[in-house]
């Protein structure tokens, strides 16, 4: 009589989660800087957009606020270019390409293999970002209050971009199609992070919006408003903006084309 | 370019077993009851299917017959809508992480990361896969690409090859991590005829090795060629099942010759004969399915012979997987 054969013992040799996603965030670095739109859209663009940005704005940051302001406006800008729109394309292309179905063919959880196309993406603009601050700080740049609210703000949505990109990805059948389907959030974060500069008594909604959270946190930290409970509260909207669009997108992503 | 002898065998193995060492009478695979569906459409109707350790099993049908969606579930790509599925002890879908390191999985239709050249392919997914390490990757790398005929185009990108190498490439990657079972979906198509050969040397050398081969195509000669045993699936469901003299022997052999329009033929029935007949202006065409092609054949030319009637374009054929698959698609199950 026949029987089922058993799962072996795992395999010994089998490479960590960590080990898997460092190999993929590689690879799509290598193929990131071998294409050269991309690499145009994922470096050169962002910082273009920075130097854009300052150069308007510097005479205005002559208080917290207005430094939070022009701070907010270049992050936005860099992280939506810089992660939020490359990491839809990239979704898209490797879809597309049907290379996401091969990664799933293999060993890698669903999770290595996003982080593994995510990660890169959210570090090479983490890297932009860096050098654009140091900029901003030579030219006289107030240093923030409280810089690990700001730290804390920025790694946030950099992560946001990077998840909401992600489920964005679902919807977004070719790389070309990328430049439409991101525009709706593009404006939802533009005009929330404006929303808040208004007192029309919907300040503790706008809070909940992505701009409005990012907003509000980067006051706090530069010390332009208390650190109290709804700057506590923009963290967890901001939180919930990663979470959530991760859970959504891991239950309905999309591995090969339609 | 021929393959040498000592190339035939999969390199990357040595001695006869099976599945991470079960015995040859362990099932590897077995589905009972399984439906998959697209929304509204099933695609997969109920099936039962039991695969043993070490078999080399062919999945067949026409486009469209669930093959894809029953390998797929297989494979753990999808879950199946309802019914129990069982791969390697495992549901491939839920214990996707304990038996994918034991998988090797060869899509219908899977892409490459266009702008990585051959060799970083085959590196990154080695980087990803529990391979054993009784060879370093370098060596992994530079014996599957020799053995696929794929060393010049090592260092080229992969949106250079044709649709062949990618292909090549594509058997390569699924086989590198030296699987216990290895689930092939249409694995020739687009191949010339050497790169077929050099695919089913592989295969066959994996398989000699202890290596459970789940296979579809529609190149019916492979299957009759390599499968133990294999399985038609039309509409959702499994038509026929059986090893290749089993399947055949359920299919009717055919007789056929035509007589002048004259001849009587429904004493052909009085014989014990079940002939159909065609006829046309000046003769009659018959056709007669046989059990027993040497009984039946004899039947009919001690018939001829006794009434001296002459048979034009005769013919006896025996049974074919391609009448069977033909029968099959006419909706016909045996």
């Amino acid at each position: 009589m026949s029987t089922l054969a058993p799962i072996p013992a795992a395999t010994p040799h089998s490479p960590s989660a960590a080990s898997r996603v460092t190999s993929i965030a590689l690879m799509e670095l290598r193929i990131i800087f071998r294409n050269k739109t991309v690499l145009l859209g994922a470096v050169l663009m962002p910082i273009a957009m920075a130097v854009y940005f300052f150069y308007f704005g510097a005479e205005q940051m002559v208080s917290p606020a207005s430094t939070a302001v022009m701070a907010g406006l270049t992050l936005m800008a860099v992280a939506l270019l810089g992660v939020y729109l490359t990491a839809t394309t990239t979704m898209a292309t490797r879809r597309e390409e049907l290379f996401l179905k091969r990664l799933r063919s293999g060993e890698s959880s669903d999770a290595v293999i996003w982080l593994g196309m995510l990660v890169p993406i959210v570090t090479l603009v983490a890297g932009q970002l860096a050098v654009i601050a140091v900029g901003f700080g030579m030219a006289g740049m107030d240093a923030p209050a409280r810089p690990l609210v700001v730290l804390g703000a920025v790694l946030g949505f950099l992560a946001l971009c990077a998840t909401v990109g992600m489920f964005t990805s679902i919807y977004t059948p070719s790389a070309a199609a990328a430049q439409i389907t991101t525009l709706p959030f593009f404006a939802v974060v533009f005009a929330s992070f404006f929303w808040t500069a208004f007192d029309d008594g919907f300040e503790t909604l706008s809070r909940l919006t992505p701009g409005g959270a990012l907003q509000n946190l980067l006051m706090a930290g530069w010390g332009a408003i208390p650190l109290d409970v709804s700057t506590a509260g923009a963290a967890a909207a901001l939180l919930a903006w990663i979470v959530v669009p991760y859970l959504v997108a891991s239950r309905r992503f999309r591995w090969e084309k339609r | 370019m021929t393959t040498s002898p000592s190339t035939r065998a999969f390199p990357f193995r040595h001695g006869h077993r099976t599945a991470g060492g079960a015995p040859a009478d362990t099932i590897a695979v077995s589905a009972e009851g399984l439906r998959c569906a697209y929304g509204s459409y099933e695609a997969v109707r109920g099936i039962d299917l039991s695969i043993r350790n070490g078999e080399f099993f062919a999945l067949l049908g026409t486009n469209g017959a669930g093959k894809t969606t029953t390998m797929e579930t297989l494979e753990g790509h999808r879950a199946a809508t309802s019914g129990r599925v069982s791969v390697l002890g495992g549901d491939p879908h839920r214990d996707r992480a304990s038996i994918r390191p034991r998988l090797g999985i060869m899509l219908q239709e899977a892409g490459f990361a266009d702008d990585l050249t051959v060799e970083e392919t085959c590196r990154l997914w080695l980087r990803l896969s529990a391979a054993p390490r009784s060879r370093s990757q370098a060596q992994t790398i530079a014996t599957g690409l020799e053995l696929l005929d794929l060393t010049a185009k090592a260092t080229t990108r992969v949106k250079m090859l044709s649709g062949g190498q990618r292909r090549r490439l594509d058997l390569l990657l699924a086989t590198a991590n030296e699987p216990d079972l290895l689930f092939l979906d249409e694995p020739t198509t687009g191949l010339d005829p050497e790169s077929r050969e050099r695919t089913w040397d592989l295969v066959q050398g994996l398989n000699d090795a202890g290596t459970t081969v789940v296979l579809t195509t529609h190149y019916l000669e492979e299957a009759e060629r390599y499968a133990d045993r294999l399985a038609i699936m039309h509409d959702g469901r499994i038509a026929v099942e059986g090893t290749l003299p089993e399947v055949l022997g359920r299919e009717p052999s055919v007789i056929s010759f035509e007589v002048e329009a004259s001849v009587d033929v429904l004493q052909l029935g009085g014989l014990g004969l079940s002939p159909d007949f065609t006829p046309t202006p000046h003769s009659t065409r018959v056709s007669v399915h046989s059990m027993d092609l040497q009984q039946d054949l004899w039947t009919v030319l001690s018939w001829a012979d006794g009434n001296r009637i002459r048979l034009d374009r005769l013919s006896a054929s025996e049974a074919s997987l391609a009448a069977v698959f033909r029968r099959v698609s006419n909706g016909d199950a045996a």
